[in-house]
């Protein structure tokens, strides 16, 4: 069939006109800045200084890591163009993403990420432990490198889509000394660290040279947004009418406590998902009440979970039925129909096992007894409002069933303190981690007795044997075995008594703010996402 | 006059090195550990060892002293643990914000305070006298926190007429202005309750000297008689009061900042204390007492000049 010449006239100038639909509809949402409302403290943004979450939201926007985790939680590339393992997994070759620089105008290349990982990274930060497998790196080309391995690693990719692990220019620390992350902050982000005005905010502005982001996320760059201004805002009622009143137009992590009057202003949009967060209650396994099973599962049925979300977190949580928390990759679904035949609200069922370990109510007592020992626990919690009412209520229900409990309540560094020194029965804990790797790694091995972090003291060694298959088979499906054995073990055992997982809420003004729709599928709400996506309407 | 000046000064120092003193010994006697509170949970126990090692915690706590009070005497106060930036310059970008907001809340208390008081007292047992008590009593009693947020509420929320939190720029700039008014007035208004009803006190004994009488008889108008000779003579307490109270402005100041997002030193020092991060802890507390001890100086210095019968020896 011959095409016209109207034809085609009016097939180019339909063309014309879609371009010009697009190009506008883009041109529309550019500019402005977007100002975030920040609720938690912030030291630095240093990495190698501060091991505290409150960073991650601006290193996410000014600094990239080399893989980023996609809806799914699996790693996509972000700087790096392909990549491949030997077959044996003891190498894996990368070739970087050309044409990237620094914000300091350093180029990104292999040599550049060799001289920051090796002998930097791996050596002195709070997370190069998860490469404690790589025995070398060699540079292959401008832009190719090889990591020599001397076991397999198959979380190699997780760990490097890690948000901690992200890529600066080792030179920048040189440069700025005991200033950076404090004066200064380098990456190859979608936007630039412009200053920090001590307690007041934090302003960034767009890097016009960003094009590389990831293909899961709608926009890969440059960002729409010319700048983002973080406002500290530590106390939660002002955070809240500053979003309501003032100038921020979003918050992520809304103080529950405010819940109810934000989702009732209508000119908010307000967004919930499940958060890495888990709560849970542990027992001293080097004490002797609590090394009894019996009795653990005893204070585990005593406890009415929904009625912990209801006082505690005013709602704003859901029931927790394994260590791993629903948002952390690793996390193996099947924990909850496990948990819920395990983890049940049943006060009879505590005083069976409580009878059955021997404690006993003398006559006239509300204080169970055995061979003249009272049962008496010590609960201990931080003095946050929450966790206070989380001990208070514990205290109540544990009463209920028989126990004498003391409950200490103490401010954070007193907390990991105490938790150390192992003067005490039962601690409510929480474990905020994107990794349930390293959640088990950290709260069920041996070697995390060691590191301080398994203060319950949990020791088992078959346990110990499979976090250490989940973490380093390579075959997906023995991983995905060995983490849902290890998981259900751990409810299993009682150790960790899951809780609660606090869900998290991002609040917008809705007439200001666009691009959430993309942001929302998104487990986490990707900083990486929120800063290439989101427009001014 | 001089050699009293020099004196005092010259004590100035063993009170602050006092002070330093008690802060080193007693942060580093409560529980908790900096380096894991930085670290946080994912860090190996090697590399805390590593980083206490480098920071000197590892060393008996007699010799972290003896190392720090080397470096007082150098004008070193360290370096933050929590952030690696020098103590001191932390402190000082601070001070600015809680000096501008503390001086505000100061000035507008003191303002209020006399008129308030001398106002009650002139007109003692009248409707503005009982106006004033009761105010003094009100504002006295009601919690900053409470009084911020409500202050917000009104003058913020339902009738947007000042800005709700932060800083808006430097205090000589309108936008400045404004965003002092609200966390200056929460700060200012309880302690002017407390000086008003001394003002009061000391404003009714004055009044009742012979001079006053004289004054009056000598066809003196009353509002000379009040400003010039009352007003001078009633100062004494109203001094003292004033420089006791210093300390609580600061002190309240810390909770003003949390509310209005007002970025000075109170945060600062909250934050350091909670995260264990002793050179700031120092830093801050050195800086504190210093201010203090020159408002305390001020205030003899204030005595002389509002009573020429004293002499500063």
């Amino acid at each position: 069939m011959r095409f016209g010449r109207k034809r085609l006239l009016t097939a180019m100038m339909l063309g014309a006109l879609c371009l010009s639909v697009g190009v506008s509809a883009l041109a529309q949402n550019q500019g402005g800045t977007l100002t975030i409302g920040f609720g938690t403290r912030l030291d630095t943004l240093d990495t190698f200084r501060s091991a505290l979450a409150a960073p991650l939201k601006i290193l996410g926007l000014v600094c990239d890591t080399l893989f980023a985790f996609d809806n799914d939680l699996r790693p996509q590339p972000v700087l790096v163009e392909s990549w491949t393992q030997a077959e044996n997994g003891l190498e894996w070759s990368f070739k970087l993403k050309e044409g990237i620089t620094f914000h300091d105008g350093t180029p990104f290349n292999a040599q550049q990420l060799k001289d920051y990982l090796w002998g930097f990274f791996i050596d002195q930060s709070f997370t190069g432990w998860m490469f404690s497998a790589v025995e070398d790196m060699v540079v292959t080309g401008e832009y190719t490198i090889d990591f020599v391995l001397s076991e397999p690693s198959p979380l190699l990719l997780f760990n490097l889509a890690y948000p901690w692990n992200i890529i600066q220019p080792k030179g920048a620390y040189d440069e700025y000394g005991d200033r950076y992350g404090f004066d200064a902050l380098v990456g190859t982000g979608p936007f630039v660290f412009d200053e920090w005005v001590q307690g007041e905010k934090i302003v960034l502005k767009r890097n016009p040279n960003y094009t590389h982001g990831p293909d899961f996320v709608g926009n890969q760059g440059p960002a729409f947004l010319d700048g983002i201004v973080f406002r500290i805002l530590p106390e939660p009622a002002t955070l809240i009418n500053e979003l309501r009143f003032g100038n921020v137009d979003l918050v992520v992590g809304l103080p529950t406590t405010h819940l109810d009057v934000v989702e009732g202003d209508t000119n908010l949009t307000v967004m919930s998902r499940p958060s890495y967060y888990s709560q849970f209650l542990e027992f001293n396994m080097d004490r002797p009440i609590t090394n009894d099973w019996l009795v653990r599962n005893a204070v585990n049925h005593a406890i009415d979970r929904e009625a912990l979300i209801n006082a505690a977190w005013s709602g704003a949580a859901a029931v927790s039925y394994g260590l791993v928390a629903p948002a952390s990759f690793g996390y193996w679904p099947g924990i909850v129909d496990f948990g819920k035949e395990i983890l049940t609200y049943d006060p009879d069922a505590a005083v069976r096992l409580l009878e059955q370990a021997g404690w006993m109510l003398p006559a006239g007592g509300r204080v169970r007894e055995k061979n003249g020992e009272r049962l008496k626990v010590k609960l201990v919690t931080t003095n946050s409002p929450t966790y206070q009412t989380l001990g208070e209520a514990t205290v109540a229900m544990l009463q209920e069933v028989g126990f004498e409990v003391e409950l200490f309540t103490f401010e954070l560094a007193s907390y990991y303190s105490v938790a150390l020194e192992g003067d005490w029965d039962l601690m409510h804990m929480a474990w905020i981690d994107e990794s349930g790797y390293s959640v088990l790694q950290s709260k069920a091995t041996i070697a995390g007795i060691e590191g301080g972090t398994n203060d319950a003291r949990y020791r088992d060694a078959a346990l110990d044997s499979l976090i250490t298959l989940a973490q380093t088979t390579t075959d997906p499906e023995m991983r995905e075995a060995a983490m849902a054995t290890a998981q259900q073990k751990i409810v299993a055992d009682l150790v960790y008594v899951p809780m609660t997982v606090p869900l998290s809420y991002l609040g917008a003004k809705t007439g200001r703010v666009g691009g959430l729709d993309g942001l929302s599928q998104h487990p986490w709400w990707l900083d990486l996402m929120l800063g290439l996506d989101l427009y001014i309407k | 006059m001089l050699t009293y000046l020099v004196r005092r000064t010259l004590l100035m120092i063993p009170i602050l090195i006092g002070v330093a003193t008690v802060v080193f010994f007693s942060m580093r006697l409560a529980p908790g550990d900096p380096v894991r509170m930085i670290a946080g949970p994912l860090a190996s126990e090697q590399r805390l060892d590593e980083i206490r090692q480098e920071l000197g915690l590892d060393r008996p706590i007699l010799v972290q002293y003896g190392i720090w009070f080397r470096n007082l005497l150098r004008g070193e106060l360290g370096h933050s643990i929590a952030s690696g930036v020098s103590a001191l310059h932390l402190v000082a970008v601070r001070i600015t914000a809680t000096l501008e907001l503390t001086v505000s809340a100061f000035i507008l208390s003191l303002f209020i305070a006399l008129a308030a008081g001398i106002t009650a007292a002139v007109y003692q047992a009248s409707f503005y006298d009982n106006l004033v008590t009761f105010g003094a009593l009100f504002w006295l009693s009601m919690p900053s926190f409470w009084l911020g947020l409500m202050f917000m509420f009104l003058l913020s929320v339902r009738i947007p007429f000042l800005p709700i939190s932060g800083r808006g720029g430097a205090i000589w700039t309108w936008q400045g202005i404004q965003h002092l008014i609200l966390p200056a007035l929460t700060l200012g208004l309880p302690g002017a309750g407390a000086t008003a009803r001394i003002v009061r006190s000391s404003v009714l004994d004055t009044l009742s000297q012979d001079y006053v009488r004289t004054a009056r008889s000598k066809g003196l108008a009353e509002r000379v008689v009040v400003l010039k000779h009352v007003l001078r003579n009633s100062l004494i307490p109203v001094i003292t009061m004033t420089a006791l109270r210093l300390p609580w402005l600061f002190g309240g100041a810390v909770i003003v900042e949390t509310v209005f997002a007002w970025p000075g030193m109170g945060r600062l020092l909250t934050a350091a204390i909670f995260n264990r991060d002793y050179p700031v802890v120092q830093a801050a507390a050195l800086i504190y007492t210093a201010i203090v001890v020159l408002a305390n100086y001020a205030a003899d210095v204030l005595y002389s000049v509002a009573d020429p019968r004293i002499r500063l020896q």
